[in-house]
């Protein structure tokens, strides 16, 4: 029989983890439509368990290398390593927000399906290497954010804060595209392997197409990713969304993009004399306009905005140092965004926690009393703020001391330099936050704080993440990269 | 260069397009703007006819001049804009600068093509409705249906964000 079309290659393990959450998302839709005086708690559950489930069919991919759908879909390591972060974070934000929705009075159920599909799409930025693909998981992940970020519709500064970010995000995408096309009218091709084969073939008449290319799709990645000079929106909508969404914007929302940007760079080995420049000013740019900006804040989400513009630069600075010696760090990527993603979402867990019914600003005055108060809530708080300096026996340490090795290996001393450099002066702002953890509270402004048994449950998680990554360092490189 | 019929239709199509796009930006109303907007998506339609991609031409004549340019004019008269006064700032030397730029590049890659290779032979069928449905339903099923995700995310989206505050 002459078939119509002769569809690609389904392996439908590869493929799982995509479709339980996918359904996830379209079965709390479906609780709401049979029963719409249901409350929240019914598809909080689904969204959990569909989550874990998911997590546990990622697992099970672990150990290989695979593709499916033609091309379009592939699971290689920092991917991997990002999707497993990705539905970690989605769970732990579910677990937090039951408290923090209900005390904001802004919980409203249509909330969980579109976590479930932002998730969804920064899965799919980190198992393609198909621009086509990267540019439609980039826009299910962006526009489940822009309405996630305008979820408690009583609070100005969350309206405010989801119209800024959907303005500019729709800019920056036409960014995106517009390089995307590009890239197209250069290699008659969509992947990402346009970049390093089709130079090679055509010449060089074509170079400055492949160049600008290249320059309008990092515009596109740079602004999601938060690198400066496109990181206006960061500080703005960090401190205006709420908290619990803000906690997932900042971790398994970052993932995606920062997947995408490792796949975009390791693609473009043949054209380095311009690109490694240009990540490198951006990087430093990063570095030095997040650390001087994130030093005379007293907002704390202010605080972590411009600290997520710094470990941003770090990333692209190992890139930059890869793609001049080289090399492949698929590992140690996935490593440092395991050690950020955790140590972050510790943060804002226990923000979320302390943030008051008002949805406004937390300021560095209202963590002041947290060890009074409660002391072990105020210990977590090192751990993570010490993961994200970089010093004990934590994941950012261990994280940043292999980035280090790596630069090193590949000869980029200098960019070693200035990574460590950077990571010294952010340490002044982080202790700025546990001094006003650790400092007597002042009178008449007892701090307030939730300790349910979700928020202890979603603050395990982290802990494990940060200290346990460093611990098993061991058995967790031979997990990820056996063969 | 000899005079054919392909090439009058193409000046025909062609030069009006270009005036219609100096119009956008060189109008001060954006009505009017908007308008030239409309005139030059139907005219840019037609070329893709003229180059037998005719469901690229379909949909620009679908997608842009009807859905999106209406709503543009609709978000206009609701708005009901001034006369936008011109404000001499950074920003005009540098969009400048960066428009004559971008024309280069372009120019750089098109023009030789042109002119000493001479006009490659069209490939017809590119833009049939066939080739494009076998590509959406074969090698590009996946992003295809995560479209379909993608515009449930916004149906869901606009309900939540316009749904009435019942406290």
């Amino acid at each position: 029989m002459k078939t119509l079309f002769a569809l690609p290659d389904f392996n439908w393990g590869v493929l799982l983890p995509f479709l339980i959450l996918a359904f996830t998302g379209i079965f709390g839709l479906l609780v709401l439509l049979v029963n719409p005086k249901a409350n929240s708690k019914v598809i909080r559950t689904v969204t959990i368990s569909g989550g874990l489930v998911a997590l546990v069919s990622q697992f099970a991919l672990f150990g290989g290398e695979y593709r499916s759908m033609g091309d379009m879909v592939m699971k290689t390591n920092p991917g991997m390593i990002g999707e497993v972060l990705i539905l970690i974070s989605l769970v732990v934000v579910v677990l937090i927000s039951k408290p923090y929705l209900e005390r904001t009075a802004s919980d409203s159920p249509e909330f969980y399906p579109l976590l479930c599909w932002a998730a969804l799409g920064g899965m799919i930025m980190c198992s393609s290497d198909n621009l086509l693909c990267i540019f439609v998981g980039l826009e299910l992940l962006s526009i489940s954010l822009y309405v996630l970020a305008g979820l408690n519709k009583r609070s100005k500064f969350s309206q405010e804060a989801a119209l800024k970010y959907f303005l500019l995000g729709a800019f920056a995408t036409g960014f995106f595209l517009y390089g995307i096309a590009f890239l197209y009218g250069a290699s008659g091709n969509l992947s990402l392997d346009g970049f390093s084969t089709a130079p090679l073939h055509s010449g060089t008449d074509n170079r400055p197409l492949f160049y600008l290319s290249f320059a309008l799709i990092m515009v596109g990645i740079g602004f999601k990713c938060g690198l400066v000079p496109f990181h206006q929106w960061i500080p703005d909508v960090y401190s205006g969304a709420p908290t619990n969404v803000v906690a997932f914007m900042a971790t398994g929302a970052k993932v995606g993009p920062f997947i995408a940007l490792y796949n975009i760079i390791m693609a473009v080995p043949t054209m380095s004399a311009i690109a490694v420049p240009i990540c490198v000013a951006l990087s430093i740019l990063s570095m030095v306009v997040g650390n001087v900006m994130a030093f005379s804040q007293r907002d704390v989400k202010k605080i972590l905005a411009y600290s997520s513009m710094v470990n941003a630069g770090y990333m692209l600075i190992y890139l930059a140092g890869l793609m001049k010696g080289h090399m492949a760090g698929a590992f140690p990527f996935g490593y440092f965004l395991l050690g950020y993603v955790f140590a972050t979402l510790g943060v804002f867990v226990i923000l979320a926690q302390i943030s008051g019914r008002d949805a406004s600003p937390i300021t560095l005055q209202s963590l002041r009393g947290l060890s009074q108060r409660s002391p072990g809530l105020a210990a977590l708080l090192v751990i993570f703020v010490l993961s994200q300096i970089g010093i004990g026996p934590v994941a950012g340490f261990v994280a940043k001391l292999i980035f280090v090795n790596g630069l090193i290996e590949a000869n980029q001393s200098w960019m070693a330099i200035v990574l460590l450099a950077n990571s010294a002066f952010a340490a002044f702002y982080y202790l700025k936050i546990l001094k006003a953890a650790y400092s007597s509270e002042e009178e008449g402004a007892a701090i307030q704080f939730e300790n349910g048994i979700e928020s202890k449950i979603a603050l395990a998680v982290c802990t494990v993440g940060v200290v346990g990554s460093v611990i098993f360092y061991s058995p967790i490189y031979h997990f990820i990269t056996a063969r | 260069m000899k005079l054919t019929p392909e090439l009058i239709i193409f000046a025909m199509l062609a030069g009006p397009a270009a005036l219609a796009a100096v119009g956008v930006v060189a109008f001060g109303s954006a009505i009017r703007s908007a308008l030239c907007l409309v005139f030059n998506f139907f005219l840019l339609a037609f070329l893709y006819f003229t180059l037998s991609m005719d469901m690229p031409g379909i949909s620009q004549i679908v997608v842009y001049s009807g859905a999106i340019m209406v709503l543009f004019v609709f978000v206009i008269m609701l708005l009901n804009p001034k006369l936008i006064e011109e404000r001499k700032d950074l920003k005009r030397p540098f969009g400048i600068a960066f428009g004559v730029v971008l024309f280069g590049i372009l120019a750089s890659q098109v023009l030789p093509v042109l002119g000493f290779e001479g006009a490659k032979p069209v490939v017809h069928q590119i833009g049939s409705p066939n080739v494009i449905g076998d590509a959406l339903f074969s090698s590009y099923v996946f992003p295809f249906e995560v479209i379909s995700i993608l515009l449930l995310v916004g149906v869901v989206g606009s309900v939540f964000l316009a749904k009435r505050r019942t406290d």
